[in-house]
């Protein structure tokens, strides 16, 4: 019988050095921003949304260290609660209905972030309304980050914290309502300072998140809100007006190259709306033109195919006698 | 007794992070992880309604994510580059928050274990990420792999191995 090897993380015998470099390995996790704009383009690729319903897990991030700035971000109230150390943001906050090609992309848009939350090593983007923030509160790092590598290791107890560094807006490591059934450690995500019984324990990636906090990755507190915030509620504007008034939609559109230039990081989204209020408002041939560059500029995103069939329905058909056959 | 079929939002909000950092570690580029990971999550949403739950969720999705990772490599060729690409960043020292010497020092390290796993044919580094950075089991990675537990074993010891013996020889190397 073959005896189980044992990590080399979970063993005291090993090098600094070699410690080190797994730790590392072991701590990085994907950019907040990256997650975001995954979300929104599965969720206009598929026609399903990613948004979860509730802030359950921004709950759990509070049972674990009770933040002013947080309980400001979870209520109705939305806003910008800066909370400590952390700049990016991991908002899942992309919901599409599965009406059609327009509300599909428009899903991108489909939620205001308005409050950005920030605790550990990230901010997050808590998906609520667009009003007026709050004053950023400055928050104490929780307790729990003080612990060693070493007794981090020990499992679910720490699995709260986990979900507060890595998603309290239930983005990336609590599950909202059950979650999934596959261990019982994940269900400690989402029950917050839940106590946990002897044998369960949260998933391997949700245990050693521990190792992050461990590994001191800090950043600078943000005190004022994100541009990012505003490019997206002006997007968001755009979307909307997108069915009743593309033209309207079009002079948004205009108005944010405008404003932040034509490499922010909501550019694709914001050129793949302008094909659609094109195509929508009737300028079809600078829809083409639109969507042709689109398609050089982004060859492989999960719109364009989207973008191709809203453009074809409203091309007039080609005469058989006129089309050239491919060389 | 198979699970339910999760929620695929629920799904892409736990392992996207994960399936991010394996992606990484299996040598996919950072700039090409984004797409690669957006890959993966269309095949787990397109073939979630046959998800039978005869494995955990989490090894079905690591399936989908090494072979994702796996065709990157063979396809690209990109093993020297990736190295290559790595050690350009690791200078770049971006962070501008007062932690930025430990995210530098972090950088780093990732850099040099990259470089490392770099130098492992693709059977032995993925049974190696999945094992020490993903904490999957070696049943659970046997069964990713589609090899034998056993085969699963021997290729982590020489991984282990080899690793070893590379940071000895780094160390050796340095004046």
């Amino acid at each position: 019988v073959t005896q189980p090897p044992k990590r080399w993380l979970d063993s005291n015998d090993e090098s600094p050095e070699l410690r080190e470099l797994l730790e590392a390995g072991e701590t990085e996790l994907a950019p907040p921003e990256v997650l975001r704009r995954s979300a929104g383009r599965l969720s206009a690729a598929l026609g399903v949304s990613l948004a979860l319903q509730k802030s359950a897990a921004l709950a759990t991030t509070q049972a674990v260290s009770p933040a002013p700035g947080a309980s400001a971000a979870a209520s109705a109230s939305g806003g910008a609660a800066s909370t400590g150390a952390g700049a990016a943001a991991s908002a899942g906050g992309v919901a599409a209905s599965a009406t059609g090609v327009g509300s599909a992309l428009g899903g991108l848009l489909a939620k205001v972030v308005s409050a950005v939350v920030v605790t550990g090593t990230a901010a997050h983007f808590v998906v609520q309304s667009s009003k007026p923030a709050p004053a950023a509160t400055p928050r104490a790092q929780p307790a729990i980050q003080a612990g060693s590598s070493s007794s981090a290791r020990e499992p679910a107890r720490r699995a709260p914290a986990e979900a507060a560094e890595h998603g309290s807006d239930g983005a990336w490591a609590a599950p909202e309502q059950g979650g999934l059934s596959r261990e019982p450690g994940s269900a400690a995500a989402e029950a917050g300072a839940r106590d946990t019984s002897a044998g369960a324990r949260a998933p391997a990636h949700v245990q050693r998140a521990d190792r992050a906090r461990a590994s001191g990755r800090q950043s600078a507190p943000s005190a004022s809100p994100d541009p990012r915030l505003l490019q997206l509620q002006l997007l968001e504007r755009a979307q909307a007006e997108l069915p009743r008034d593309p033209q309207a939609a079009l002079a948004l559109l205009e108005e944010y190259a405008r404003q932040f230039g034509g490499e922010t990081w909501l550019a694709q989204e914001c050129a793949a709306l302008s094909v659609q209020a094109l195509v929508r408002s009737g300028q079809l041939a600078a829809a083409r033109q639109s969507f042709d560059a689109f398609a050089a500029r982004y060859p492989g995103s999960p719109m364009l195919g989207l973008l191709e069939r809203e453009l074809a329905a409203r091309l007039p058909p080609v005469p058989i006698d006129r089309k050239v056959p491919h060389p | 007794v198979p699970q339910a079929a999760p929620e695929f939002a629920e799904l892409f909000h736990q392992h996207a992070a994960f399936v991010w950092r394996a992606l990484r570690r299996l040598g996919v580029r950072e700039r090409d992880a984004e797409d690669l990971l957006q890959e993966v999550f269309m095949v787990v949403h397109r073939k979630l309604p046959e998800f039978a739950g005869r494995a955990s969720v989490t090894t079905w999705i690591y399936g989908i994510c090494l072979r994702k990772a796996l065709d990157y490599r063979r396809l690209a060729r990109i093993t020297r580059e990736v190295s290559a690409e790595q050690a350009d960043h690791v200078g770049e020292g971006r962070a501008q928050a007062p932690g930025q010497e430990r995210a530098l020092e972090l950088k780093r390290a990732r850099s040099r274990l990259d470089a490392i796993l770099d130098q492992l044919d693709d059977d032995k580094r993925a049974v190696f990420v999945l094992f020490e950075l993903e904490g999957l089991t070696m049943n659970e990675i046997a069964g990713v792999m589609g090899t034998p537990v056993q085969t699963a074993y021997a290729r982590l010891y020489a991984a282990r191995r080899h690793i070893k013996q590379s940071l000895g020889e780094e160390a050796g190397g340095e004046p």
